[in-house]
C-alpha cells in the first residue's frame, strides 16, 4: 500500500511530538542533565526534520494533502497478504493450546488450499515441511516446540 | 604463531561437521538465490535460529558459504528468465537476458559462475590483507572514535541509499529509535516498554530481522500474482566453451571489478548490489565498446559477476574490524557474533584469532566450491525455477515463525516478527529502504551508549569529542558527510544560476 510523501510526513510529525511529551515523564541526570530521554529526543526532534521535508516535497510536487493508493496491489493479493499475517497471529494464540504440529499443519494446508495448491499436494506438502521444522528443530537442536494438550 | 593460527583454522573447519554445515549452507544458498523475490539477506535471517545453536566456527561458516552461494544464484534466473535472483544480479540482467536469447545462456552462466569464483577470491585475499592493518589502527580506539566511526557508518549507509536521501535518513531514524526500546545505560530506566517485561532487554535483534526480511518478503510474494515460471527451455550446455578467451581477454576488468567491488563493500550501507552497479557503470566508462552494454555484451556481465562476490569479502571488513556491518548481512552476522559471546572489533583479533582465520579460510573454500556446486545449480536452475511459490511462500512462513520462536522459546518474539515485517513491508512499498534501519537497529546502542559515557566522563564537556587527533579527523569526517548533500544542493542551484 502506498500513501503520499505529505502522509509519511505528517505521521512521522505526530509520532515524534508523542515521543516528545512521553520523554518528559523520563527522569534526567544530576545537575539536571539530560538523561534517559535525550537520544530519544535527538531523534524525534530528526524524525520531525524529516517529516517537515517530505511534506514540502510532497506539496511542492502537488500532490493529495493525504493520499492512499492500493491500486498497486490486487484484491486477492491483499486478502493473502492478510490470512498470511493472520497465520503468524494464529500460531502466536493457539500454538500452545493446540501444539507445534497440528496448528504448524493447519495453517500449511490451509495457506496452500488458499493459494490454488490442489488437495492431495496441500496435503503431501504440510505434512512434509511440519514434519522437516519439527525433527530439524525439536529432534535436532532441542528447541521446545509447544506441545499442546495432547502432548505432542 | 601466523603459521599456528593458520593451522587452528584449517583443522577447525576441517572437521566433518563443519564440512557438512558448509555443503549444506552452500545447497541452501544455491537454491534461495535462484528463486527471485528471496534474497541473501533473508536467507542469512532465517539461518541464523539455526546457527544459533551452532559453535562459533561452523556457525559463521555456514554463513559467508551461503552468502558466497546466494549471490552468484542470483545469476541464474538474470539469464534464464530476466528476473534477478537477488538484487546483487539486477545490473547485469540485460546483457545476461540478451546472450540467452542468443542461443548462449551456457556460455553466459559459465562465465557468471567463473568470475563470481574469481571475484570471491580477490574479496577475500583483500579482507584477509586489510582487515588487520585496520585492526592495528583501531586498538588505540576509545569510546570516541568508536561514537564518531558509528556516525560514519550510520552516515554512509543513509548517503549510499539509491532513490530519496531523505527517506533512507527516515528508515535510519527508525532503526535508531527501535534501539531506545529497554533499560537506558544512564539510569537504568526502562524506556517504551510500557510495562511489557519482555521489552526490558529491548528489541530482540533476530525476530526483528527475520521479520523484516523474511515476513516482509512473503508478504510481497503472495500479493503477486506470478506463482512460479514455465516454459523455461534455455540449453545451458557448454559452460566452459571459450571461457579461457574471455578470461583472457578481460583479466584486467577481472581484476579491476574486484577490487572496486571490495572497497565498495567496505563502505557501510553499500552491498554487494551497488558494488555490482558501480562496476559495470566503470566499466562501461572505460569500455572499448561501451555501445554494446546492454545488447549482450558479455564485458559488462564479467565486470558486474566479479564485483558482487567481491563485495562480500568487502563487507566483513568494517564488521569484524570496527563492529560496523558494510551491509544487512553483516549486520546480522555482527548479531550472531554477539550471541555467541564474541565482541567484534579489533579485541576479537588478539582475544580469538583462530575464529577470524576459520573465517578467512571458509571464504577461500567457499569461493573454490562455488565452480562444482555453482555448475549444479545451473543444470538444475530450470527446474528450481519452476518449484511454485505458493507451496514455497507457506513453508518460508512457518519456517520465519519457529526461527523467531526457537531463540528464547516464547511467542512474543513472534508478535516482534509480525509487527517488523509489517513495517518493512509498509517501508518498501514506499520507496522507503529497509538497509538503513537494519544499520541502525545494530548501531544504536553503540552510539547511545559510548555518547552518554563519553558526556558522564567530560563532565559534559562536548569538546572531548575533538580533543584526540584521531577522534577530530573522524570528527570532521562526519561533519563534512552530514553536510555534503547540502553542499551539493548548493552547487546544483549555483550552477543552474550560472546558466
Amino acid at each position: 500500500m502506498r500513501v503520499s510523501n505529505t502522509t509519511i510526513g505528517l505521521g512521522l510529525i505526530i509520532f515524534a511530538i508523542a515521543v516528545l511529551f512521553y520523554t518528559r515523564t523520563f527522569p534526567t541526570l544530576e545537575k539536571g542533565y539530560p538523561g534517559p530521554s535525550l537520544f530519544p529526543n535527538v531523534l524525534a526532534v530528526l524524525f520531525i526534520i524529516s517529516g517537515i521535508t517530505l511534506v514540502v516535497q510532497g506539496v511542492r510536487s502537488g500532490e493529495r494533502i493525504l493520499r492512499f493508493d492500493t491500486s498497486g496491489i490486487t484484491g486477492s493479493g491483499l486478502i493473502n497478504i492478510l490470512l498470511a499475517l493472520g497465520s503468524i497471529v494464529f500460531y502466536i494464540y493457539l500454538s500452545e493450546f493446540l501444539g507445534f504440529q497440528i496448528t504448524s499443519f493447519i495453517l500449511l494446508f490451509g495457506l496452500m488450499k488458499w493459494l490454488r495448491v490442489s488437495t492431495p499436494w496441500s496435503l503431501v506438502t504440510a505434512c512434509g515441511v511440519t514434519l522437516a521444522i519439527y525433527v530439524l528443530f525439536a529432534k535436532i537442536l532441542l528447541v521446545a516446540l509447544p506441545w499442546g494438550l495432547w502432548g505432542w | 604463531m601466523m603459521a599456528e593460527h593458520v593451522y587452528t583454522a584449517i583443522s577447525l573447519i576441517a572437521q566433518p561437521y563443519v564440512l557438512f554445515v558448509i555443503a549444506m549452507s552452500a545447497v541452501y544458498g544455491l537454491f534461495v538465490g535462484a528463486i527471485p523475490g528471496l534474497t541473501a539477506t533473508m536467507a542469512t535471517a532465517l539461518l541464523v535460529p539455526i546457527t544459533f545453536y551452532m559453535d562459533p566456527v561452523p556457525a559463521l561458516a555456514a554463513i559467508v558459504t551461503m552468502t558466497a552461494m546466494a549471490i552468484f544464484a542470483g545469476d541464474i534466473p538474470a539469464a534464464l528468465v530476466r528476473i534477478p535472483g537477488t538484487p546483487s544480479s539486477a545490473a547485469l540482467v540485460a546483457d545476461s537476458y540478451a546472450l540467452t536469447q542468443k542461443g548462449r545462456a551456457g556460455f553466459v552462466l559459465g562465465v557468471n559462475v567463473t568470475v563470481a569464483a574469481i571475484g570471491g577470491l580477490i574479496g577475500a585475499i583483500i579482507l584477509i590483507l586489510l582487515a588487520p592493518m585496520l585492526a592495528e589502527v583501531a586498538m588505540k580506539f576509545t569510546c570516541f572514535e568508536y561514537f564518531w566511526l558509528a556516525c560514519i557508518g550510520l552516515s554512509c549507509a543513509v548517503l549510499v541509499t539509491r532513490g530519496s536521501l531523505i527517506k533512507g535518513l527516515v528508515s535510519l531514524l527508525i532503526g535508531l529509535f527501535m534501539t531506545t526500546v529497554g533499560v537506558d545505560i544512564t539510569l537504568g530506566f526502562p524506556r517504551f516498554t510500557f510495562g511489557i517485561t519482555s521489552f526490558l532487554t529491548g528489541f530482540n535483534f533476530i525476530p526483528a530481522m527475520i521479520g523484516m526480511f523474511g515476513v516482509s518478503e512473503v508478504m510481497r510474494n503472495v500479493s503477486s500474482g506470478e506463482l512460479s515460471f514455465s516454459g523455461i527451455s534455455a540449453k545451458t550446455e557448454k559452460m566452459f566453451a571459450g571461457i579461457g578467451t574471455v578470461l583472457r581477454r578481460y583479466k584486467l576488468n577481472i581484476c579491476r571489478a574486484g577490487v572496486v567491488g571490495t572497497f565498495v563493500g567496505v563502505v557501510p550501507g553499500a552491498g554487494a548490489d551497488i558494488a555490482a552497479w558501480i562496476a559495470y557503470a566503470v566499466s562501461k566508462k572505460f569500455s572499448k565498446e561501451p555501445d554494446k552494454f546492454g545488447t549482450g555484451h558479455i564485458e559488462g556481465v564479467v565486470d558486474a559477476g566479479t564485483a558482487h562476490n567481491a563485495g562480500l569479502g568487502g563487507t566483513w571488513v568494517p564488521a569484524l574490524v570496527f563492529g560496523i556491518p558494510g551491509d544487512s548481512i553483516t549486520a546480522i552476522v555482527i548479531g550472531v557474533l554477539f550471541m555467541k559471546g564474541l565482541r567484534p572489533g579489533p579485541m576479537i583479533f588478539q582475544q580469538t584469532p583462530e575464529i577470524l582465520y576459520a573465517i578467512y579460510a571458509t571464504f577461500i573454500l567457499a569461493n573454490l566450491v562455488l565452480i562444482p556446486f555453482g555448475i549444479l545449480a545451473i543444470k538444475a536452475g530450470s527446474q528450481m525455477l519452476r518449484v511454485p511459490r505458493n507451496m514455497l511462500m507457506p513453508a518460508i512462513l512457518m519456517f520465519c515463525i519457529v526461527g523467531s520462536f526457537a531463540i528464547n522459546n516464547t511467542t512474543f518474539d513472534v508478535g516482534i516478527m509480525l509487527g517488523t515485517g509489517i513495517l518493512a513491508y509498509f517501508m518498501e512499498a514506499n520507496d522507503i529502504p529497509v538497509a538503513p534501519a537494519v544499520l541502525g537497529l545494530v548501531l544504536g546502542r553503540l552510539l547511545e551508549d559510548s555518547f552518554m559515557v563519553s558526556m558522564i566522563k567530560s563532565d559534559w564537556d562536548l569538546t572531548v569529542f575533538f580533543q584526540r587527533p584521531v577522534s577530530a579527523i573522524l570528527g570532521v569526517v562526519s561533519i563534512i558527510l552530514w553536510s555534503s548533500p547540502l553542499i551539493a544542493a548548493l552547487r546544483a542551484r549555483w550552477k543552474r544560476q550560472q546558466r
